[in-house]
C-alpha cells in the first residue's frame, strides 16, 4: 500500500501566487456532509477543529469540488495559463 | 494579435487538435489556445484509444504515432471475496493494421497530433487560458483570453475545452452537472520492465492487454477499475460515482489501494515503481445530459459536449473527442464557405454528427448511464456470478445440480424483477 501523500509529491506544479479556487469558508459552517473532504483525489480540504481548511497548492483541477460542493462555497477557475498541475506523461 | 482567424478553437486535447487539423486540411487560418504549460499539461486518460476515427483522420496513424501496445485482449474481471472471475476477449488480429485500439498517454500522443495540425497550417499557443467571448449581437465573434489585449476574433469559435467546460456554460450551452453526470478518474502510471509485463499479463512482444475490474473491492461504490499495460509501464486506476464517496466517507484513493490489494492485481503490478498519479472527471452523463451543440458563431466539442459512452466494459472519449472535433471542424469549414456562421449552417454539425460515430454511439448508449448507476451491477452480480462458477468447478459430497438450478438457486438472493430489468435495460444499453 503506497501513501497518498507519496503520490501526490510527484505531481510537478507550477504553484501560482495567486489562488485559482477561493472557498469562503462561512458557508462551510453549515454543510453537513462535507463531499469535499473525500470526493478531491489531491486531499486539498482537511477539516480542523470542525472548521473545513482548503489549499489549492496541490490541486489537479480535476473539478468535482466544483460539482459536489453542498454550498456553493467555492469560486472555481483556473489557473493562469502555463500555471497549475502540469501532467508529464498523462 | 489583432488579426482576425476563421477559426478559434478552445483547447489542445484530442477535440480540439481534430478540430483544427480538419478546418487546417481545408485551407482556413486556425489558431488553437491552450491554457496548458505545454500540450497535453492538463490531460489524463485510462486508457485504450479505440482507433478507427484515428484511422480516418490521420491514414496509417501507426507509423509515426507515439502509441503504446496494440490491445489484443480485453479482460473482464469480476471479485467476490476470496474469489475472482475472468474473462478474455482476445483476437489476434487486432495486432494488425488498421488494429483496433492502442494503449496511450496523453502528453506524447496530444502533441504529436497537434503537430498534425501545426503541419497543417494551424497556429497554436500554450499557456493561455481563454475566459469569456466576445459577442456581436447574439453572435459569438472570438473569444477574451486573460492576456493583455488578449481579444481574438474568429468567424467560428470551437469550444474544446474538456469536461470542466466553464465556457459552455458561460455561453448558456450547458447546465451545472447533477452528481450523477460525472465520474472521477484517478489513475497511477507504475513503471515494469516489458518482460515482467509479458510474462505477468501472458504477452509476447509488445502485444498489450487490458482489464475492467467491478467487485467487491469498490465498497459497493458504483465504478470500476481498470489496468493497462503499455511498453514499460502499466496504468492502472478507478473511475468512480463521487457521490458514492461522500456518502461512505472514503476517498477515491483509498478504494483504488484495495483494488491494488486484490491478490489478483497485486501479482500484475508488484514492485511497479510509481511514476505519475493523476485525477480527472469524466462527463458520464450520456445522451441526456449533452448541452445544446452550438449557437451562433460556436461550436461545442468531445468532453465540453459530453462525447463519452461508458459500458463499463470500454471507455469511449478520446475517440468521440476525434470524431467530435473532426465534425466541428467540418462544419467550420463549411460556414467559412458560405460566408454565414449562422445557427442556420451550423446546424449541419448534427447532422454530421449522426452520420458519423459520434451521436450515433450516444444515441445508441443512451440507457448505459442508468445501468453503470445500478449497485446492483457492481456488488451483487460479481457476487452471483462467482457463486455459480464456484460450484461449476467444485465437487463435493451433495448430489450435482444442473448449471440452471444453480444458477436460480442464487438467483434467489437478488430480486427476480431486479434482475430482469438490469438484463433488459443492460442489452438494450451496452
Ligand atoms: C481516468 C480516465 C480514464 C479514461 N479512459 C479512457 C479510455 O480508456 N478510452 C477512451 O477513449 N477515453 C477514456 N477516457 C476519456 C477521455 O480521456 C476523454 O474523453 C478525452 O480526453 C476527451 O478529450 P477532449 O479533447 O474533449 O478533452 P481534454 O482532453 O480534456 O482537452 C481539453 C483541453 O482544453 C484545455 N482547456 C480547458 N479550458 C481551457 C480554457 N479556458 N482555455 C484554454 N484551454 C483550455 C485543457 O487544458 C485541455 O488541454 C478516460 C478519462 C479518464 C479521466
Ligand atoms: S462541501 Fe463545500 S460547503 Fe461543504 S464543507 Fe466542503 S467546501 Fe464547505
Ligand atoms: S479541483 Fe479537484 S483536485 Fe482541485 S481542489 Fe477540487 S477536487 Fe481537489
Amino acid at each position: 500500500m503506497s501513501d497518498r501523500a507519496e503520490k501526490l509529491e510527484l505531481i510537478r506544479h507550477v504553484v501560482h501566487m495567486e489562488p485559482h479556487i477561493i472557498l469562503d469558508s462561512a458557508k462551510c459552517s453549515n454543510c453537513q456532509q462535507k463531499p469535499c473532504l473525500y470526493v478531491c483525489p489531491a486531499g486539498c480540504f482537511t477539516e480542523k477543529d470542525g472548521e473545513t481548511e482548503f489549499q489549492y497548492a496541490g490541486c489537479l483541477e480535476c473539478g468535482t469540488c466544483r460539482v459536489m460542493c453542498a454550498k456553493e462555497a467555492l469560486k472555481w477557475d483556473y489557473p493562469l495559463g502555463g500555471y497549475g498541475v502540469s501532467i508529464r506523461m498523462g | 494579435m489583432s488579426e482576425t482567424f476563421d477559426v478559434i478553437v478552445v483547447g489542445a486535447g484530442l477535440a480540439g487538435a481534430s478540430a483544427a487539423l480538419t478546418a487546417a486540411k481545408a485551407g482556413l487560418s486556425v489558431l488553437v489556445i491552450e491554457r496548458g504549460e505545454y500540450i497535453g499539461a492538463k490531460n489524463i486518460t485510462g486508457g485504450m484509444i479505440l482507433t478507427r476515427v484515428l484511422q480516418d483522420i490521420v491514414p496509417n496513424y501507426w507509423e509515426d504515432a507515439p502509441l503504446e501496445r496494440p490491445i489484443q485482449h480485453q479482460r473482464i474481471m469480476m471479485t467476490s471475496g476470496e474469489r475472482a472471475l475472468e474473462i478474455d476477449i482476445g483476437n489476434s488480429t487486432f495486432l494488425n493494421p488498421p488494429y483496433n485500439g492502442f494503449s496511450v498517454l496523453r502528453k506524447e500522443f496530444d502533441q504529436w497530433l497537434a503537430g498534425k495540425a501545426r503541419e497543417a497550417g494551424a497556429l497554436i499557443v500554450t499557456g493561455t487560458v481563454v475566459d469569456d467571448f466576445l459577442y456581436e449581437g447574439d453572435r459569438v465573434v472570438g473569444v477574451k483570453t486573460r492576456r493583455t489585449e488578449g481579444n481574438i476574433r474568429a468567424k467560428v469559435v470551437i469550444l474544446a475545452d474538456g469536461v470542466n467546460s466553464l465556457l459552455a456554460r458561460k455561453a448558456g450551452l450547458r447546465k451545472k452537472y447533477g452528481h450523477h453526470d460525472i465520474g472521477l478518474g484517478i489513475k497511477e502510471l507504475l513503471a515494469l520492465p516489458a518482460k515482467v509485463i509479458n510474462e505477468r499479463f501472458g504477452l509476447t512482444g509488445n502485444a498489450g492487454a487490458c482489464y475492467a475490474a467491478i467487485g467487491d473491492f469498490a465498497r459497493g461504490i458504483p465504478g470500476g477499475g481498470f489496468i493497462y499495460t503499455n511498453k514499460e509501464s502499466v496504468s492502472i486506476g478507478m473511475v468512480v460515482q463521487p457521490q458514492a464517496l461522500a456518502e461512505q466517507r472514503v476517498t477515491a484513493d483509498e478504494v483504488l489501494e484495495r483494488f491494488k490489494a486484490r491478490p489478483e492485481v497485486a501479482r500484475l503490478i508488484e514492485g511497479g515503481k510509481l511514476l505519475e498519479y493523476s485525477g480527472h472527471l469524466i462527463p458520464e452523463g450520456g445522451y441526456t445530459a449533452m448541452p445544446k451543440l452550438f449557437r451562433d458563431g460556436l461550436l461545442v466539442a468531445g468532453d465540453a459536449a459530453g462525447f463519452v459512452v461508458n459500458t463499463g466494459i470500454v471507455l469511449q472519449g478520446m475517440n468521440l473527442a476525434l470524431a467530435s472535433g473532426r465534425c466541428a471542424g467540418e462544419t467550420a469549414v463549411l460556414a467559412c464557405q458560405k460566408g454565414d456562421p449562422s445557427t442556420a449552417v451550423l446546424s449541419r454539425y448534427t447532422t454530421l454528427l449522426e452520420q458519423g460515430i459520434a451521436l450515433s454511439e450516444m444515441k445508441a448508449h443512451k440507457k448505459a448511464p442508468e445501468f453503470m448507476r445500478s449497485p446492483r451491477l457492481f456488488d451483487q452480480y460479481p457476487d452471483l456470478l462467482n457463486n455459480v462458477m464456484e460450484q461449476m468447478v467444485t465437487v463435493g459430497s451433495d448430489p450435482r445440480q444442473s448449471l440452471m438450478r444453480m444458477a436460480k438457486k442464487e438467483l434467489g438472493n437478488v430480486k427476480l424483477m431486479d434482475v430482469v430489468r438490469d438484463a433488459l435495460m443492460g442489452v438494450r444499453a451496452l
